[in-house]
């Protein structure tokens, strides 16, 4: 007689080959939001760089979004000195930073982005973040009337800049 | 919920208070400890507590209180750049149910609360005997809503739906044999990801490597098909084996075997048994990925992996004893082993199971 667990093995190894098509484009590449890079240059890089970028916040290896700035987290040079901590940053870092700026902007609904709710204070409806209690003085945006609130919604909702805009401290 | 996966050890106890359709006492009492940890910093003390009545001859009303306390420091916590933390589950549970000669109906709620997570599941399950009970026929289903919160974050909320539903048939082969069949299916949508997960690509042991909030997709279907066999081999003796396939419209494809011997030698019951468990991964999971994709998770339950669990169950009845219909008392001590393959943070795991149980019914 053929043991029912033998038959009912190959009853099951049927059952997942037929039922093992699962649902398509599971893999697919993200579908990157169109957002402005010259906007993010000259106009969110710099207040991710002052308002995030401190060493003991985002400036940092152990965060999860980190962001690369003057005279702050520069881990791409190695060990190069001092004083070229204080350089332009390059092509490569800004990339960098607008890779991982996008990495946390929700295109389905960008008021729900990270990038707007993590440093928006809980009292206007922002996410817990560490950055909070880090200097007493709550979080980084105490409402969304801060300008660099509404600069960052503005990228994340397709404002454009001149492509050849300058940066500050690019020179 | 971090720690989900860990905690289901919990919910397992949830099964021990389903409603026993045939039973004879008017009530019965059972409490439950058990204690779990593993190599991965994880520790888990649960405690439970169970009463069942059966008012008249057809129906039966249960209750149950449960409450787990997990303590982690696991790679999954350390990883996500957060402390080690404690955290406690509270879990209720209230049944009825009805039987007849042939027909049971049973209906359970079941509340669970913890720091970030809150649940309603209601569930209804049926069963039908036939041909002089060689055939028993049971079909149920469930339905969850939950609540997802982020420990320390009021303003974060999203929302998980979950509904189930499970086709079974059971035969007595022989006298010595009875085997079953069941099917079972479930479908969750909504927010399925880890508030605390990040997910890092283009090169992770970079600096220059970026990272994302976890996402997975909100819709998953489930399939499980499990067939099991019980044989009666010497007086109060059986083996038992089960053997369970299991596919989802996120790729995973897993299998189960698992085989248990139990032996009466008077009042006591001897059960060792040894289960395994392979899985092959979802199909958008990544040990690295190198860019940034629709779907990107470093849960490793997602992973492809292997785990072994092995184990004996001693237990202990006693009949009769004044107004003490019957007195239990059941250990059962669980080791087990998890090697990750594909999972770059933590290759294996390992740890111990420990439970006890008492209870006692009444006429």
């Amino acid at each position: 007689m053929v043991s029912p667990v033998i038959v009912c093995s190959v009853a099951l190894s049927s059952l997942a080959l037929g039922l093992s098509g699962c649902e398509p484009g599971l893999s697919d590449p993200r579908d990157e939001p169109a957002l402005d890079p010259a906007y993010f240059r000259c106009k969110v890089q710099p207040i991710m760089a002052s308002r995030c970028g401190a060493l003991v916040c985002h400036g940092s290896q152990e965060r999860f979004f980190r962001v690369f700035a003057r005279n702050r987290f520069r881990p791409l040079l190695g060990g190069a000195e001092n004083r070229d901590r204080n350089t332009a940053l390059s092509e490569k870092e800004i990339q960098f930073n607008y890779d991982s700026a996008l990495g946390y902007v929700d295109a389905s609904s960008p008021d729900d982005s990270y990038l707007l709710r993590k440093p928006l204070d809980q009292k206007s409806a922002g996410f817990y973040h560490g950055g909070a209690t880090e200097f007493g003085q709550g979080d980084v945006f105490l409402d969304k009337t801060d300008p660099d609130y509404e600069t960052i919604h503005a990228w994340i909702t397709g404002a454009t800049d001149d492509p050849a805009c300058v940066e500050p401290g690019a020179m | 919920m971090q720690l989900r996966a860990a905690r289901a050890l919990g919910a397992a106890f949830a099964t021990l208070v389903s409603l026993d359709a045939h039973a004879a006492p008017v009530a019965t009492v059972d409490t439950r400890g058990a204690v779990y940890t593993d190599t991965d910093a994880t520790t888990i003390v649960t405690s439970a507590a169970q009463a069942t009545v059966t008012p008249v001859p057809f129906l039966t009303v249960q209750g149950q209180y449960l409450i787990d306390v997990v303590s982690s420091a696991s790679i999954d916590v350390v990883s996500a750049a957060t402390p080690s933390f404690e955290d406690i589950r509270h879990e209720g549970t209230g049944g009825l149910g009805y039987h007849d000669e042939d027909r049971a109906i049973s209906g359970t709620y079941i509340y669970s609360v913890e720091n970030d997570w809150r649940s309603h599941t209601g569930a209804l399950t049926m069963s039908h005997d036939a041909l002089k009970h060689q055939l028993t026929v049971s079909i149920g289903g469930s339905f969850t809503y939950n609540d997802v919160g982020r420990s320390g974050d009021e303003t974060f909320a999203k929302r998980l739906l979950q509904g189930s539903a499970t086709l079974g048939a059971s035969v007595v082969a022989s006298k010595n044999d009875l085997v079953g069949l069941t099917y079972s299916f479930f479908y969750l949508d909504g927010y399925q990801s880890s508030p605390y997960r990040f997910v890092r690509y283009f090169d992770t042991l970079d600096s220059a490597a970026v990272s994302q909030p976890e996402t997975v997709p909100d819709r998953r279907a489930r399939h499980a098909l499990a067939a099991r066999w019980n044989h009666h081999i010497l007086a109060k003796s059986a083996v038992r084996t089960q053997v369970r396939g299991y596919v989802d419209s996120w790729g995973v494809v897993s299998g189960t075997g698992s085989v248990e011997l139990m032996f009466g030698l008077g009042d006591f019951e001897v059960a060792p048994w040894v289960r395994v468990y392979g899985q092959k991964s979802a199909t958008f999971y990544e040990g690295n990925y190198q860019d940034a994709r629709r779907y990107m998770t470093v849960d490793r339950e997602l992973s492809t992996f292997l785990d072994a669990f092995g184990g004996v169950r001693l237990g202990y009845r006693k009949k009769n004893l004044g107004v003490v219909e019957e007195l239990r008392v059941d250990v059962d001590l669980t080791g087990f082993a998890f090697r990750f393959f594909d999972f770059p943070l933590l290759e294996e795991r390992a740890g111990f199971l420990g439970q006890l149980g008492f209870g006692l019914s009444f006429e």
